[in-house]
């Protein structure tokens, strides 16, 4: 048969590597099983405790009013906490085992089709190679490479076959009408066994990654459990897991009642801190962080000892420290929640939640790239706050505050920038190492109370940018004074604000001391015209004389944040913005920013972003670009939005030439009064730029 | 009344949003790259051995072989195969999110090189001689600025930065769906005993 190529391979195996297939549907019922057990013993446990209940309701004495506390304060609402999660868990756990039923039905029928695939092309390699050995053609097909559907010309081997040339001819013609046919019909049918192999091959992989997907929302679902939160935050506590459950649930364990202590804030070394030896204003409040730093400096150790393990939550949270002096506050602070979870609320246990899982994470990489920081961690108010911080921040030479937009709360909100911080860290660190000293640092500050999702109104109004720009003002000329006063070198502070945060952080800017040396908006909401009259408002450095280093960029099929800011009457930093039905048209727009495109570089293998969110998610974007595909948000690795964002955090860019940069021309809007109906609307000039 | 008013608002921007749904004029044409459709079933370890290996060929193409190191924040790790450096860079990876697996990725830098544009058209054959495609990034090479990536079939990818300052060079795994890339906060026992026994290498 001459040397071929390559034969079929021995095994389905070696091609559908790795499998979707794993454990079997009833395992996965099983757990359904147990999930369906544990209610009805939590259910079994409420009709048997309530009439007990009833029975001594009309009792009086110190015991009975002890039990009823219990009853009422721990046990009922922790056995009503586990049902729901029962619930919950068993609904995730359901919609797990159909999804694995079909995916496993699918596999199955995926391996034998490529089973069979593969004999059909072993049948059909073994003919052709039958064929080529009669008409003497050389044979070197590979399985995976049919021969052309022509025949080769047949020949005839030496000394073999009539002497004269007319029956040569003839026995040639011959071989070639008798195995043109089956030649070709040969080729055609492994040309298809191919295409259906690669077909396999493809779904299989696709399948791995359904499956992936249905496991990944299946422990999401039940992580988000109460009973799930509490896993996570017992984890590697004394007591572990168990006594987190417990305890988080029900208040007590064993049946003794655990101990509940409450985060302090008075401690009378305060007073010399803060003149004060309360320390509850600390967030709302603060005094002045150059004050606090040169307080700081001149305490004793021993005395900044104790007050980072006696008041952790205002050392954690006061502007003027250093990130790492902080950071450990803010440690023995989430290690405080974790041994008190019963004083949690669900939010609150979220965050904390998500607080110990980047801990963890940091935890089991033997060397933190990026180590974390714990920058700010408050749980005073109804809606949890936080600041994380990715870097050494006592050292970085640039240091990035990133601030959420709209439905960003911290317990919400912490997963998905702490995915967009380390994008932002490391495409900065790509950038910074061609310089001497310092690195990135970057904080995912999650540090106000966001405006709700639409259509919630909060988000048109600038109550909520207002107070969150006071803290992350105070934060801003915290990072300044901390690294002065410890002599640590001033790193170059950068702004990065996405949707709603744009307005709230422009705000922040006004309040300023110290300036900072870039802000750079994305899928902006609209700044406050009011509180930002114009960029000469801001507190930020200039590139080149009279050019402000305040950058934006607004992704065209970004709809929702230009349409944010028309209805809330905002002015937006870029003038592409598009709202739905030309809303932005009604709104000014700011002169001397310094607009970039977000819709992507090929030539540079950056994408583009294809909607709203900061983190895209999905296969596709929302409609009206409500939300970004997967990999295509503004804050998504190898993103034009980011490349830009790191370029302009780290001072790569010197100016408005370059990358496709475009300094705005201001475009203010006129009053239009109809003379008939009285209506006042207003409508956007173009003009000269006012900056 | 100011209540009112700002209903009256989100109204009329859900409106908007409906309206738009129903004309469906979302706008298309946004320049597009492919994402990686193909996944492979790397571990977590093959993929540490990948960055690493990659990292080591591409360094032996540039020619120069000492000096090399990997940026920790301020800090730098030396890449010189010593098991104490292995396992520090090593040991720190994580994966990022690619699609809807994982894929690790290293980069190693050499500062004030000499000659980057011989180093740059070094490496950028050997690339080219085992398959990769080449393109570059900002227009063709130069003794001052070459940024140009290699692409393979499966996903996966190298870069190089080369300029005065110095050279980068980049090695990001393809895609994978094994679950100690995905799910990496669970299936760490593979990753974790390959780290010991790089520790053990470790002179007391």
């Amino acid at each position: 048969m001459g040397a071929a190529g390559r034969p079929v391979p021995p095994s389905v195996g070696v091609l559908l590597r790795g499998t979707p297939r794993a454990g079997t549907v009833e395992e996965i019922n099983a757990v359904s099983q147990y999930l369906t057990n544990v209610r009805y013993d939590a259910v079994q446990y409420v009709t048997a405790a309530r009439p007990a209940q009833e029975a001594i309701a009309g009792l009086e004495s110190a015991a009975v009013e002890r039990l009823h506390a219990r009853l009422g304060r721990g046990l009922f609402p922790g056995v009503a906490a586990l049902e729901d999660s029962a619930d919950e868990a068993k609904s995730a756990v359901q919609s797990y085992a159909a999804q694995v039923a079909e995916i496993h039905r699918e596999a199955d029928q995926v391996w034998a089709s490529a089973e069979r695939a593969l004999g059909s092309i072993a049948a059909a390699l073994q003919s052709i190679a039958q064929i080529c050995d009669v008409i003497a053609a050389p044979f070197s097909y590979s399985w995976d490479t049919p021969p052309p559907a022509a025949l080769p010309e047949p020949r005839l081997r030496a000394g073999a076959g009539p002497a004269d040339t007319a029956g040569v001819a003839e026995l040639i013609s011959g071989l070639r009408d008798g195995y043109r046919t089956r030649w070709l019909n040969t080729v055609l049918e492994w040309q298809l066994e191919l295409a259906e192999v690669r077909r396999c091959v493809r779904r299989w992989s696709e399948l791995q990654e359904e499956r992936l997907l249905c496991e990944g929302a299946v422990a999401e679902r039940l992580g988000r459990t109460s009973v799930g939160e509490l896993i996570t935050v017992g984890a590697g506590m004394p007591g572990g897991r168990r006594r987190a459950i417990a305890v988080g649930l029900t208040g007590e364990i064993g049946g003794v009642r655990a101990g509940i202590r409450t985060t302090r804030t008075f401690h009378p070394e305060l007073r010399e801190l803060l003149d004060s030896a309360d320390g509850a204003k600390v967030w709302d409040a603060p005094p002045a962080p150059a004050f606090v730093a040169e307080k700081w400096a001149g305490l004793d150790e021993s005395v900044r000892e104790e007050l980072i393990r006696s008041v952790p939550w205002v050392i954690g949270n006061l502007p003027g420290l250093l990130p790492s002096v902080r950071d450990r506050a803010n440690r023995e602070l989430v290690a405080f929640y974790r041994e008190y979870p019963q004083t949690l609320t669900p939010e609150q246990l979220t965050l904390v939640a998500e607080a110990q899982r980047i801990l963890d994470d940091e935890a089991r990489q033997r060397s933190p790239k990026p180590p974390i920081q714990v920058l700010a961690f408050d749980l005073s108010g109804p809606v949890p706050r936080a600041a994380i911080g990715y870097g050494d921040l006592d050292t970085s030479s640039h240091t990035t505050f990133q601030a959420a937009g709209m439905g960003s709360d911290a317990h919400t909100a912490l997963p998905t920038w702490d995915v967009a911080a380390r994008n932002l860290y490391e495409a900065q660190e790509a950038l910074l190492p061609r310089f001497e000293g310092g690195g990135p640092g970057v904080v995912a500050w999650l540090g106000y109370d966001t405006p709700a999702m639409l259509p919630n109104s909060e988000v048109f109004r600038s109550d909520s940018a207002s107070l969150g720009a006071g803290r992350l003002a105070a934060e801003l000329d915290g990072m300044a004074a901390a690294r002065e006063a410890a002599d640590a070198g001033l790193p170059a502070i950068g702004v990065v604000a996405h949707s709603y945060g744009t307005t709230m952080a422009a705000i922040a800017l006004t309040k300023t001391k110290h300036p900072v040396d870039s802000f750079v908006m994305l899928g902006s909401a609209g700044l406050d015209t009011e509180a930002v009259p114009s960029l000469g408002s801001l507190n930020v450095r200039e590139l080149t004389p009279g050019q402000l280093a305040v950058f934006a960029t607004s992704a065209a099929r970004d709809r929702l944040a230009p349409t944010g800011a028309a209805q809330a009457e905002r002015g937006l930093p870029t003038p592409d913005a598009r709202a739905l039905l030309g809303l932005e048209q009604r709104v000014p727009v700011y002169g001397g920013v310094i607009a970039f495109s977000s819709e992507g570089d090929p030539a540079r293998g950056l994408k583009g972003t294809d909607g709203h969110s900061f983190v895209g998610a999905g296969k596709t974007a929302g409609i009206a670009g409500m939300t970004a595909s997967a990999g295509r948000g503004y804050g998504d690795n190898e993103t034009q939005a980011l490349d830009t964002t790191a370029r302009a955090t780290t001072g790569l860019i010197a100016g408005p030439d370059g990358l496709d940069l475009v300094v705005t021309e201001a475009q203010p809007v006129v009053k239009i009064v109809d003379k008939h109906t009285g209506y006042v609307g207003q409508w956007r000039m173009p003009a000269e730029r006012n900056d | 009344m100011r209540k009112q008013r700002y209903s009256r608002r989100g109204v009329g921007a859900l409106a908007a949003l409906a309206l738009l749904g129903v004309t469906g004029c979302v706008p298309e044409g946004v320049p597009m790259i492919s994402e990686p459709r193909r996944f492979t079933s790397m571990t977590f370890v093959e993929q540490l051995l990948w960055v690493e290996s990659q990292l080591n060929e591409g360094i032996a193409a540039v020619g120069i072989t000492e000096g090399w190191f990997v940026p920790f924040g301020a800090d730098r790790v030396d890449w010189d195969g010593a098991p104490e450096n292995r396992l520090t860079v090593l040991g720190s990876m994580i994966p990022k999110a690619c699609g809807t697996g994982g894929r690790l990725n290293e980069s190693a830098l050499l500062l004030d090189a000499p000659d980057p544009l011989g180093a740059a058209l070094r490496i950028r054959a050997a690339w080219e001689a085992e398959g990769w495609v080449v393109t570059d990034l900002y227009g063709p090479p130069t003794p001052e600025f070459t940024v140009f990536r290699a692409d393979r079939e499966d996903g996966a990818m190298m870069g190089f930065d080369g300029n005065p300052d110095g050279l980068i060079l980049k090695a990001y795994a393809p895609c994978s769906v094994h679950s100690s890339l995905s799910s990496w906060h669970v299936d760490v026992e593979e990753r974790d005993a390959f780290l010991d026994s790089i520790e053990a290498e470790i002179e007391p």
